[in-house]
C-alpha cells in the first residue's frame, strides 16, 4: 500500500478529515490520503462562514477535483470561529501542504465528547489499510 | 473485471485505475490536468481496448446499415466514415457510433457500455439481409493518439507520410510491426489519429509510439483526461448527453440524421419531433463563480427550473468550472445567464456557443 503522512498528533474521522484539539478549539483539514483520492488536484473549495452553527456529521463544505466534488463532514459539534480564506483563492495549498498551511476551518466545540467516535493515528492508518482492500 | 492487454505495462508505469463499462482501465496517470494539457499542446496516446468493434459482412451491408443508422450510407465511400447513431422506433439513442466502411466489410465502433446491447440490437434486425454479424473486440484492438503533434508521431512510427488521410476517412496500411486501420478521427477535440490492429500488436504498437513520441512530449493518458477533453469539445457520452429516451434532435446532433434517406428506425418519430417545438435542447455552458458543475444539479433561470446539467468538470484549458445540460429550447440560447443549483446555493453561469473548445487550424 501506499505510505500517507499521517501525524500522530491529530485526531482522524472515516470520512478523511483530520483534527488538532486545543482544549474546546479544534482545527479541521483533510488527510493525505483524502488528497490522494483527488489525484492531488484540487480546483476548488467552498467552507462556512464564520459564525456558522455545524452539527456533528453535517457537511460543512466542498472540496472539488478535477473529475468529482467530496463532502467535508464536521465530527464535533459547535461554532465555526475561524475560516482559512486563504485556500479558498489557492485551493492547491490542500494538496501541498495537507496540515498546516491547508487547514480549514476552525469549531469551538459544545460537548468534547463528540472527539470519542474519532481515531488515533495508528488506528487510521490500518483503517486506510482496510480502505485500500 | 475486464483488463486491456496493456494492463501489466499500465500498472507498471503508476496508472491509477478505474472501473468503466465492466473494465479495469486508467483514470490518470500523472493528474487529469497535467494530461489534459499535455494532448492539448502536444500530444496524448489513449489505450481504448474497452470499446466495441463490430464487423458486418455480406452484400446488404450497405442496405443493413441505412436501415439501421441514422447517417447516410449512399454518401459514404469506401475508405469513408460516418459518425451517427443506431436508434429506436421512438427515437431514442441505442448507441452513438462511427461507421467504416471498408473493401469488404463495414466496422461500427461503439461505446464499452454497450457493445452486448448494440450486437444484439443488430442481430434482431438482421434475419431480412443477407450479412453475417461479428463482434471483434476481442481480435481488433484499437488505441487513439490526438494532439497537435500527433501527425507527426504516427508519420514516423509509420515510416511513411499520413497526412494524406483526411478527416473522417481511414486507410488500410502497414504501420510497424502491423497491418492496421489508421483513421483521422478522434474524441478530443484535438487532430489526431484511431488505430485498430490486431490485438497480438497492440502492446508493441503502444511502447513504439511512446518510445518514437517521448521526444516531442507524447505521454499515455486516462480516462479522467479524455473526459474533460471531450467535455471542453462539447463532445457527448453515451449515459450523460444521449441515451434511450433521449432523441439525437435534442443532443442537437441533427445533422447526423438524414431525412432524405427512404426509411431507418427511428425516423417517423425523430422527423416529428425536429418539426415540433420541441421541449429541450443541449447547450453548454461555463461558470462565472468559480464552483465547478456536477451531473444532476439543476439549472435555474430566473427563478424557474428550466433543465438539468449531464455533464460537468473543471476544465484544464479554461481553469473554471464547464458543463453541459438540457434545458428548455427557448432558453438554449447563447449568453443566457443561468444558475446552477449545487445543495442549497446557487451558483452564476452563462450558455456559450458549442463547442466551447474549438482547436485552432494549423
Amino acid at each position: 500500500m501506499m505510505q500517507y503522512e499521517i501525524p500522530d498528533d491529530l485526531l482522524y474521522a472515516k470520512t478523511h478529515e483530520w483534527a488538532r484539539v486545543d482544549n474546546l478549539d479544534v482545527t479541521l483539514g483533510i488527510t493525505s490520503y483524502a488528497v490522494e483520492q483527488m489525484d492531488k488536484e484540487i480546483v476548488n473549495i467552498e467552507l462556512p462562514e464564520k459564525g456558522r452553527i455545524v452539527a456533528k456529521g453535517e457537511s460543512f463544505g466542498v472540496v472539488d477535483s478535477v473529475k468529482a466534488a467530496f463532502d467535508l463532514y464536521s465530527p464535533v459539534n459547535g461554532e465555526v470561529t475561524a475560516v482559512n480564506k486563504s485556500i479558498l483563492n489557492q485551493p492547491e495549498m490542500v494538496a501541498n501542504a495537507p496540515y498546516t498551511e491547508g487547514w480549514m476551518i476552525k469549531i469551538r466545540m459544545s460537548n468534547a465528547h463528540d472527539l470519542d467516535d474519532l481515531m488515533k493515528s495508528e488506528k487510521y492508518k490500518t483503517f486506510l489499510e482496510s480502505e485500500e482492500h | 473485471m475486464k483488463r486491456s492487454m496493456l494492463y501489466t505495462w499500465q500498472k507498471a508505469h503508476d496508472a491509477k485505475m478505474t472501473e468503466f463499462a465492466g473494465w479495469e482501465m486508467p483514470a490518470s496517470y500523472t493528474s487529469i490536468s497535467d494530461e489534459h494539457i499535455t494532448v492539448r499542446q502536444m500530444a496524448g496516446l489513449f489505450d481504448l481496448s474497452h470499446m466495441g468493434r463490430i464487423r458486418v459482412r455480406g452484400d446488404d451491408r450497405i442496405r443493413f446499415l441505412q436501415y439501421v443508422f441514422t447517417n447516410d450510407m449512399e454518401q459514404l465511400s469506401e475508405g469513408g466514415i460516418h459518425y451517427g447513431f443506431l436508434c429506436n422506433p421512438q427515437g431514442g439513442v441505442i448507441d452513438d457510433v462511427t461507421v467504416y466502411n471498408a473493401e469488404n466489410y463495414i466496422m461500427i465502433v461503439v461505446n464499452a457500455s454497450n457493445v452486448t446491447r448494440v450486437y444484439n440490437w443488430l442481430m434482431i434486425h438482421a434475419p431480412n439481409f443477407r450479412i453475417e454479424i461479428e463482434d471483434s473486440s476481442i481480435s481488433i484492438l484499437m488505441l487513439a493518439i490526438q494532439g497537435p503533434r500527433a501527425l507527426e508521431i504516427v508519420n514516423e512510427v509509420g515510416g511513411m507520410d499520413y497526412g494524406t488521410i483526411k478527416k473522417y476517412t481511414f486507410t488500410v496500411r502497414q504501420i510497424y510491426r502491423a497491418k492496421a486501420v489508421i483513421s483521422r478521427t478522434g474524441y478530443t477535440g484535438e487532430d489526431g489519429f484511431e488505430i485498430y490492429c490486431g490485438s497480438m500488436y497492440l502492446p508493441a504498437l503502444w511502447e513504439r509510439f511512446l518510445d518514437v513520441g517521448k521526444n516531442v512530449g507524447l505521454k499515455p493518458i486516462g480516462l479522467g483526461a479524455r473526459d474533460t477533453l471531450r467535455t471542453e469539445a462539447c463532445l457527448p457520452l453515451y449515459g450523460h448527453e444521449i441515451d434511450e429516451q433521449t432523441t439525437p434532435i435534442e443532443a442537437g446532433l441533427d445533422k447526423f440524421v438524414k431525412f432524405s434517406k427512404k426509411d431507418f428506425i427511428g425516423k417517423s418519430a425523430l422527423n416529428f419531433s425536429s418539426q415540433a417545438e420541441f421541449a429541450r435542447r443541449l447547450v453548454c455552458f461555463e461558470m462565472l463563480d468559480k464552483s465547478i458543475p456536477r451531473p444532476g444539479q439543476i439549472v435555474i433561470f430566473e427563478g424557474e427550473t428550466i433543465g438539468k446539467v449531464t455533464s460537468g468538470t473543471f476544465s484544464p484549458t479554461f481553469k473554471k468550472g464547464i458543463g453541459m445540460a438540457y434545458v428548455d429550447q427557448i432558453k438554449a440560447k447563447p449568453d443566457t445567464p443561468i444558475k446552477i443549483q449545487q445543495r442549497d446555493k446557487f451558483y452564476e453561469a452563462v450558455i456559450r456557443h458549442r463547442p466551447l473548445y474549438k482547436r485552432r487550424k494549423t
